[in-house]
């Protein structure tokens, strides 16, 4: 008997000290934080150090624009150089972290450059986690021509940027668009295009004819866009290697609009109008063969591909008033995602796949909105007489639209937006212009 | 041993076994109680306490009370067609002027690629700084919304010649009559800062602006017109697949049991022995040993330190991956409120990539860091509560502000 209770009178005494022991551990203090601020972060970039004298002026301008990419997005806020305590006249050497501590910066970025006998530029760059006290990744160089330094100092800015948010840049780019010139009864609309920031405007075309609507392909080598040309509107695509191009589709009492690429970049979708009535189609540019992909009275239009290829959301007026429909991209039936009050047209897939930009007409003011694939997490960004035709960047997080100012002196002007409706701002482009595509990011 | 003793001996038995496995001793599981954290406080902290500070202005202009977007998660009937805006018909050629002449697409070449070349050889270590430099003016270049500054709590812009603190204070000037005149201090505010971002579209709407179609040419051609048609409703959405109920898993059988002798006896000395561990493993800490000594922080002082380390939490530079993804920061604290900051380590992560945590995890060390510079607002007494200190960084809330 006493061989039985002695384990049951031994169980009861664990059974006690298990509690007891808990309790004396006591553990660390658990506290949750849940809000925090938003405010751009502020970094310092010393001018680059230049390895020899004709690299003096490259490595000022580069730390420059490597300055304006960064806080341009609103995201980052430079500290500037007259409030800079330590000087940065060695790449190698080491960083004081309290001399930029002093000053509250929290990224440091330095470099070198050097430009050798043949004017090839050679630009390198370390990111610095000033309160961590350490690099943020490894050091990177750069090589390339000393006319594409604008190019080299933009992809020293994209790694910046990809290294403290943690997804990619988007300065590396260009964007074709239609530059506009002329009073707004006779405006003459030719292509062009232009780095991301403005800079380097080359003509496409000319001012012969209307141009609308340009669209990059998947590799930014080829542009599609809708000419009047022949009076009537029609699809061309240009290839901008050898500014080469052609038209696409001619049909006979047919009108070709609003194109763009599918992800492949070997189909195009558009709209056609023929007898009245508009539907979307599908162009192989392997065999010319089109595929018709909706087919109602209605007018569908406006057509942007998911970046899979499965999907195409797009503009239709079936309901009475212009509203956003998603279809597979293979046609068939459509459903419907936009259900507020006001007109919605020109909707854009995000290259993330995870909004959907348009343009909202609503009581007489216009907005560029996002909206979930889905139609939900509707949000407005924009507000103004007129604002239309969204373009996403390569990274999906900042949108480039149109601007059109009121009254007779009225002019379109291109404008960017954070998706969070942050950080509006003019794109500083000479003279008017208008339907801005945004390119990915180049090779 | 004879019947009675048999007897009384199972009955005891069965008692004992009542007791321990009949919930005698199992304390109901508590309901929870209402606490309201008492503070005795001093004559001297009560005046301090209660006399007037100088709080900040409500913002009157400058931060609106931003207004929700009109989101509408369930299909409306079709609203009455409107009037699609008619585009200006294009010029007649003949009005244009001449055109510019055709560029020169010739030079137009495809940017060169770029080359990336290897990585840098590593750094030398800095050598070690012990002083600190002085303040220096930092330019703000911040964009133009409403507010550069979105905070938990609002604060209005501040003057010019005011200089930036968490905390607003006044300015003191020494009045040279007095007989004990107090040190110079000069007047601070907190940074402008809205509790939301605005949109351009929240903001409010001008007047004056007006427009009933847009002027310019359309990428979709004006409608022909048709007799009038009964307006189509929108598309019947898919029917939701229905899930499948998933099939029950099959129980696994029951292992056999040991005899009961043996499973009793291991059990007791399992549970013995995990007690005992338990005590043993525990690493002592530096002082006064593992038990936490002085009265529980109340939650005014953990409200103290979570907002010090909120207004210093800079989310604003995450990535969207990066706001969806929380993590939890460990660090040790030093008696005078600062962290160790070698000791400033991630626990555990969820809701994102690995390059997100490590994204939400360098802003919470930065907002450690330099919060934590000139020490946490924590009481001194109860130093074992705080002395390590486990902060989840959460920022959901902060996703779309």
């Amino acid at each position: 008997m006493l061989r039985v209770l002695t384990p049951l009178f031994a169980l009861a005494l664990g059974a006690m000290l298990v509690p007891a022991a808990g309790l004396a551990q006591g553990g660390p203090l658990r506290i949750e934080i849940d809000e925090g601020v938003i405010e751009p972060l502020p970094f310092a970039v010393p001018d680059f150090v230049a390895e020899n004298a004709a690299a003096a002026e490259f490595a000022r301008n580069i730390a420059r624009v490597v300055a304006a990419d960064l806080a341009g997005t609103g995201l980052f806020r430079e500290i500037p150089a007259e409030a800079h305590l330590a000087r940065v006249t060695n790449f190698a050497s080491p960083v004081q972290y309290s001399d930029w501590k002093a000053i509250n910066a929290q990224a440091l970025i330095t470099g070198a450059v050097s430009v050798d006998g043949n004017g090839r530029l050679n630009v390198k760059f370390r990111l610095f986690d000033i309160y961590s006290e350490a690099p943020l990744g490894d050091g990177l160089q750069f090589g390339g021509s000393a006319a594409n330094w604008r190019r080299v100092a933009h992809k020293v800015a994209d790694q910046v940027y990809s290294r403290i948010t943690g997804e990619g840049g988007y300065f590396d780019s260009r964007v074709v668009f239609v530059a506009e010139t002329g009073p707004k009864n006779a405006r003459q609309k030719r292509l062009a295009i232009m780095d991301y920031d403005g800079a380097n405007v080359q003509y496409l075309t000319d001012a012969a004819s209307i141009v609308l609507a340009p669209r990059f392909s998947p590799t930014g080598d080829r542009v599609l866009y809708t000419s009047y040309e022949s009076g009537f509107p029609r699809i061309y695509v240009l290839d901008l290697a050898t500014g080469g191009r052609r038209g696409l589709d001619d049909q006979p009492g047919s009108m070709t609009f609003a194109p763009r690429f599918a992800p492949d970049g070997r189909r195009v979708v558009f709209s056609l109008a023929q007898g009245g009535n508009t539907d979307l189609y599908e162009l192989d540019l392997s065999n010319g063969r089109r595929t018709r992909l909706t087919s109602a009275p209605s007018i569908e239009t406006a057509p942007s591909y998911s970046p899979d290829g499965r999907q195409i959301v797009f503009e239709s007026d079936r309901s009475g008033v212009p509203q956003i429909y998603v279809m597979a991209a293979s046609g068939g039936e459509a459903r419907r995602i936009s259900f507020g009050q006001g007109r919605y047209g020109t909707p854009v897939w995000s290259p993330r796949g995870d909004y959907i930009a348009f343009t909202k007409q609503h009581q007489g003011r216009f907005h560029i909105g996002v909206m979930r694939t889905d139609g939900s997490e509707e949000r407005l960004l924009t507000a103004s007489f007129l604002d239309e035709g969204p373009s996403w960047a390569p990274n999906g997080r900042v949108i480039m639209f149109t601007r059109e100012s009121a009254g007779a002196e009225g002019a379109p002007a291109l404008f960017s937006v954070d998706i969070t409706g942050r950080n509006l701002r003019r794109v500083p482009v000479q003279g008017s212009a208008s339907d801005p595509s945004w390119s990915p990011l180049l090779p | 041993m004879d019947r009675g003793t048999q007897i009384s001996g199972a009955v005891h038995l069965l008692l004992v076994a009542w007791v321990l496995f009949g919930g005698l001793f199992t304390t109901p599981k508590p309901r929870p109680m209402q606490v309201t954290d008492v503070t005795i406080l001093s004559g001297e902290e009560f005046a301090a306490l209660t006399a007037p500070a100088a709080a900040p202005q409500a913002p009157a202009q400058q931060v609106e009370t931003p207004r929700s977007p009109v989101v509408t998660t369930s299909p409306r009937p079709a609203p009455a067609p409107e009037r699609r805006p008619t585009p200006p018909a294009p010029p007649p050629p003949q009005d244009r002027p001449a055109p510019d002449p055709a560029p020169d697409t010739s030079a137009l070449q495809p940017p060169p690629e770029a080359e990336v070349t290897d990585t840098l050889p590593p750094l030398a270590a800095p050598p070690p700084v012990s002083t600190t430099g002085p303040e220096a003016p930092v330019a703000d270049t911040a964009p133009p919304r409403p507010a550069p500054r979105v905070a938990p709590e609002p604060a209005a812009p501040r003057p010019e010649d005011v200089a930036v603190a968490p905390q607003p204070r006044e300015a003191v000037r020494p009045y040279a009559a007095a007989p004990s005149p107090a040190p110079e201090v000069e007047a601070a505010a907190p940074e402008e800062a809205a509790p939301q971002i605005v949109t351009e579209a929240e903001e409010r709407v001008e007047t004056g602006q007006i427009l009933a179609s847009s002027p310019r040419p359309r990428v979709r051609p004006e409608r022909p017109p048709e007799p009038a048609r009964e307006t189509q409703t929108a598309a019947t959405p898919p029917p939701t697949p229905q899930p499948t109920p998933a099939p029950e898993p099959q129980r696994a059988p029951e292992p056999p049991q040991p005899p009961a002798q043996d499973n009793l006896a291991d059990a007791v000395a399992g549970a013995v022995a995990d007690a005992l561990a338990s005590g043993a493993d525990e690493t002592p800490r530096a002082g006064t040993g593992t038990a936490a000594s002085g009265p529980p922080m109340t939650a005014g002082e953990r409200d103290a330190l979570r907002v010090a380390i909120s207004r210093c939490w800079n989310v604003g530079a995450l990535s969207t991956d990066a706001l969806m993804t929380s993590v939890v920061v460990a660090l040790d604290m030093r008696e005078d409120g600062r962290p160790v900051i070698e000791s400033i380590r991630l626990v555990s992560s969820s809701g994102g990539s690995d390059m997100a945590a490590r994204q939400v995890f360098d802003s919470a060390r930065r907002a450690i860091v330099m919060c934590g510079s000139s020490g946490f607002p924590l009481p001194v007494e109860k130093y074992d509560q705080w002395r390590q200190i486990e902060m989840t960084f959460n920022p959901e809330n902060m996703r779309i502000r």
